[in-house]
């Protein structure tokens, strides 16, 4: 349509008004909506700044001094600390024994707990089932850890379960052997953690429309092309969800393997988690357990990284 | 008293311009209804009366004290709001009562108020129903009394009737108008349906593009627009326009159509035109009448068309054809059946025509 | 007749279907099996806590107990000699007051990082999220001197103050999405009405929460109760330990005798996680899938 020919444009308004004197009122109203905003999310910002942010700076400071049991907090020491880890023989049994525990407890959960969720798919009685198999995870991991310390201990239920089988006395103390330590509490871990993994994958394929599998059906496709090509890409999402949670709790653990490895003579190399509190908090050497706590904040910042980047790739490939 | 004075009024949103130099009184007890088309800057407006806006620019005052940095609350402006916006864990009577009980109003008198107001919106029923197990129109009323409970200086209505259907919608417009005679309270009313503002205003002010394009009573806009978009926007059907250029002879102006020629009155149209001057003319569909044979005997018809098809309302019919280029509407007060293709004659009513200039849109009107 | 024919595939899949699934007992069976095995440790300590100690060594762990008397002695030498009475007082405190707090305070931040516009409003709240993205380790030597030195070591409150900070971080980010869900016209209804900012909040947006703020409670609750390793460090005092931390010194300290009792305790010690689930389970499984987990 047509304009009033007495109309300002746009620039005769700013210049007759001036954009500083509006941005100034605009400015103005922000900033007092700032202080408002701000005396809510104070005692939030206080607390997390002061209780989980500023000991990581700390930390990080403690990790290049020479601290040690009651002196050295003020003696610099460099990358010493560092330099000490890849030497330590506890470190490298550690690392590695961290390395297994977050691969293991990553896979078996996410196998075994996919495997059930497709196998009970539309079994009689699946709830039943799957209320039981859930059962474990609403235990705390300590309760967990002292049941299965006597289910793995001499005179324990797995020992009389294999003697009935074998038909003699078994007396293998699953806790207390370097190669069977690990597997146990692998186990114990699988048994807790597989009814999350199961309800969410169950979750995640209700959430698959039926539409394209019945055409796939009707297309002819067989069972494990439907499901290798129409279900597993829709259900990527969770698994990648689930697999980074578990990443994460898996180099954080440390109730299950603190409890249970009590009887095992190696307890502290069970993983980087147990190995830092040992140096820290039984030997006294703070530094060196800050650097250790440092090591293990990296490992994750990357492991995480990669996996995002990872996803990120897939994400565009399946698209 | 509460009237509300809008002084060179500026509202910019980081680089947009949503209201450019808005000046307007609007009088004490006063109906006035802000329309026009979507992002014409009307809400936003009322927002800046609410004091839900910040002011860019200028001075806004009620009751001559100004109120620019004024919170919502000290004003004395009560919102009824587009979607109702009522509290939905509250029951009608809480939602009623939460002003005065944030007022710290003595208990008697907060129950009083609401009384007041749920006969005055026959709401009673509902006092002690959740919003969600309301109708729309329930809601809207419950709306309207959690504002009159406040007794406020001015009453501010956000397109409230925008979420009905058009039986409720129209019922209801009969009621807020009702409502507003009797309380006495100035209102200011937003809306885009042209019916509402036309049937509610005491004042209507007609917006565009953040100015306001002409303010006065519905019945001086529908009359004198002042511009070819005002004239587009009030009155339904659409006016009808129809372009053409200004032929000069002997110092009189004739309005030269595509195959129609019509007088340009002196008294109405002044006499500042020139030859070859853009033009457009414009009828309201009741101003192009047509003209049936067994009326008179003698028919002066303007020109003949055939129809291209009908719409019947009963009491009238809306004739949808086209002439000179344009397509148009007029309104047959006497309806009877009308074939497709059928050809009518029609005569335009020139006592009413309106003129715009062809270049501006601006009305063009004796000085 | 493209029509007749897949008509006809479609009864046949049908049948096939109905077929497939009597065609399953087998997996049912492989199912119970698998459920069997997944029910042992549970049996193992019910029929555990019913024992005495003598006969407990006597016989196989898997064996039925004798009778039900022995659990009332368990249970009081549990209670006892572990301090589950203070664990669980303990616990129980940590955890409401803690989750409690840290949900409302989680609220407030969130109603301020939503409901209010300012500059800057991801940098905030990525301050908040950043609470979550270390892992535990890197916390414990800062806090153990802190606390040590401001003297709040071993006390209820240093525990109650850690518990509150860590378990901040995810509601504010479940609230702060269902907020953007929210309509705002009912904060500008309220605020014209005449409500301060602080009566907004408490009023209205509060009261319209409860969901995610019932599902983040019970979330942190949970974690909170479970604690070991923070109870460890900050808290070991016998009067001011959590109810995992007691159960675990419990336990490394009758190592060589008693299973009965530890596993007693650790009954004791679940009971509320076990009550929680069964009256909630809808609950549950709801939260998880409105916090996205």
């Amino acid at each position: 349509m047509t304009d009033r020919p007495d109309r300002e444009t746009d620039l005769q308004l700013m210049e007759r008004i001036g954009w500083h004197q509006i941005k100034a009122v605009e400015d103005r109203a922000m900033k007092r909506n700032f202080w408002k905003a701000f005396a809510f999310m104070s005692p939030a910002i206080v607390l997390v700044c002061g209780l989980l942010l500023m000991p990581v700076v700390y930390n990080i400071y403690f990790s290049f001094t020479k601290w040690k049991k009651f002196a050295g907090l003020d003696e610099f020491a460099g990358f010493s600390n560092y330099a000490k880890l890849p030497g330590n023989p506890y470190f490298d049994t550690a690392f590695y024994n961290t390395a297994i525990w977050v691969a293991a407890s990553v896979v078996f959960p996410l196998a075994i707990g996919f495997g059930l969720a497709v196998f009970l798919r539309g079994v009689a009685f699946g709830n039943v089932f799957k209320n039981i198999i859930f059962l474990p995870r609403i235990l705390a991991p300590t309760a967990v850890a002292v049941i299965w310390f006597h289910v793995y201990a001499p005179h324990g239920v797995l020992n009389s379960l294999l003697a009935l089988v074998a038909g003699q006395p078994v007396d293998i103390g699953w806790l207390y052997q370097d190669n069977t330590v690990t597997p146990a509490i692998i186990a114990t871990f699988v048994w807790q953690s597989v009814g999350l993994v199961m309800v969410l994958v169950l979750l995640g394929l209700s959430a698959i429309p039926k539409d394209p599998l019945e055409a796939a059906r009707v297309d002819g496709a067989t069972n494990s092309q439907t499901f290798w090509h129409i279900v597993m890409p829709l259900l990527m999402p969770t698994l990648v969800v689930v697999t980074i949670l578990s990443v994460l709790s898996g180099f954080t653990t440390f109730d299950l393997l603190w409890v249970m490895g009590v009887a095992y003579p190696g307890q502290r190399t069970l993983s980087l988690a147990v190995f830092m509190y040992f140096e820290s908090f039984q030997k006294g050497s703070w530094a060196f357990g800050s650097a250790i706590a440092v090591i293990i904040g990296i490992v994750v910042f990357s492991v995480t990284w990669i996996q995002t980047v990872m996803q990120n790739r897939v994400d565009k490939m399946t698209r | 008293m509460a009237t509300v004075g809008l002084k060179d009024i500026v509202k910019v949103y980081g680089r947009h311009i949503a209201v450019r130099g808005v000046d307007l009184e609007i009088q004490d007890k006063s109906f006035t209804v802000f329309v026009g088309p979507s992002g014409c800057g009307k809400s936003t407006m009322l927002r800046m009366i609410a004091g839900l806006e910040i002011i860019s620019h200028g001075e806004m005052r009620l009751d001559g004290k100004i109120v620019n940095d004024t919170p919502p609350r000290e004003r004395g402006v009560a919102m009824v709001f587009q979607s109702y916006a009522l509290y939905p864990h509250k029951t009608v009577r809480q939602n009623l009562e939460f002003s005065l009980k944030l007022e710290k109003l003595p208990p008697d008198q907060i129950a009083s108020r609401v009384n007041k107001a749920v006969n005055l919106l026959e709401i009673e029923p509902y006092l002690d129903r959740k919003p969600a197990q309301l109708s729309g129109g329930q809601r809207q009323r419950v709306a309207m009394g959690r504002a009159i409970v406040r007794e406020p200086k001015v009453f501010l209505f956000d397109e409230p009737l925008s979420n009905l259907d058009a039986k409720l919608r129209n019922q209801m417009r009969i009621e807020i108008k009702k409502l507003q005679r009797r309380l006495q309270v100035t209102t200011i009313y937003v809306t885009h349906d042209q019916v509402e503002a036309m049937t509610l205003a005491d004042v209507i002010v007609v917006m565009r593009d953040g100015v306001i394009e002409q303010s006065g009573t519905p019945m001086q806009i529908f009359e004198s627009p002042a511009n070819q978009f005002i004239a587009g926007f009030i009155g339904t059907p659409q006016m009808n326009f129809f372009a053409g250029s200004v032929s000069m002879s002997r110092g009189v102006a004739t309005f030269v159509g595509e195959g129609f020629k019509l007088p340009i009155s002196k008294s109405r149209f002044g006499t500042g035109f020139e030859e070859g001057q853009n033009l457009t003319a414009g009828f309201r569909p009741e101003d192009i009448v047509p003209q049936e044979r067994s009326k008179s005997a003698k028919l002066s018809a303007d020109f003949l068309s055939a129809i291209g098809f009908t719409e019947m309302l009963g009491n009238e019919t809306l004739l949808f054809s086209s002439y000179a280029g344009t397509e148009f509407v007029s309104r047959m007060a006497q309806p009877r059946f009308v074939a497709q293709d059928e050809i009518m004659k029609f005569k335009f009513n020139v006592e009413k025509m309106h003129l715009f200039d062809g270049d501006t849109g601006m009305s063009i009107r004796a000085a | 007749m493209a029509l007749a024919t897949s008509q006809i595939d479609f009864a046949a899949i049908e049948a096939r279907e109905r077929a497939s699934t009597k065609k399953k007992w087998p997996s049912v069976v492989v199912a119970a099996f698998v459920s069997l095995i997944w029910v042992v440790p549970f049996y193992y300590m019910l029929v555990s806590i019913f024992k005495t100690h003598a006969e407990y060594t006597a016989n196989n762990p898997l064996s039925l107990p004798e009778g039900f008397s022995p659990i009332a002695d368990n249970a009081i030498s549990a209670w006892n000699t572990a301090k589950m009475g203070a664990g669980f007082a303990n616990s129980a405190m940590y955890g409401i007051v803690g989750a409690g707090l840290a949900v409302f305070f989680a609220a407030m931040a969130a109603y301020g990082l939503t409901r209010i516009s300012f500059k800057r409003q991801n940098f905030w709240f990525m301050l908040i999220f950043a609470g979550t993205i270390f892992p535990f380790q890197i916390y414990l030597i800062p806090l153990f001197f802190a606390y040590q030195k401001i003297g709040i070591i071993n006390t209820h409150f240093g525990m109650l103050l850690f518990y509150t900070a860590v378990c901040i971080p995810f509601p504010v980010l479940v609230l702060r999405n269902y907020l953007n869900g929210l309509s705002r016209e009912m904060d500008e209804a309220a605020r014209m009405d005449g409500a301060s900012e602080f009566r907004v909040f408490w009023s209205i947006i509060l009261p319209n929460c409860i969901g995610p703020m019932t599902a983040t409670f019970l979330l942190q609750f949970t974690w909170i109760w479970n604690d070991l390793l923070f109870s460890t460090v900050l808290g070991n005092r016998e009067e001011v330990r959590s109810i995992m931390n007691s159960l675990q010194i419990f336990h490394g300290s009758y190592t060589t005798a008693g299973p009965n009792l530890t596993l007693t305790a650790a009954l004791i010690a679940s009971l509320p996680a076990i009550v929680l689930f069964l009256l909630l389970r809808r609950h549950f499984m709801e939260g998880m899938r409105v916090t996205g987990v």
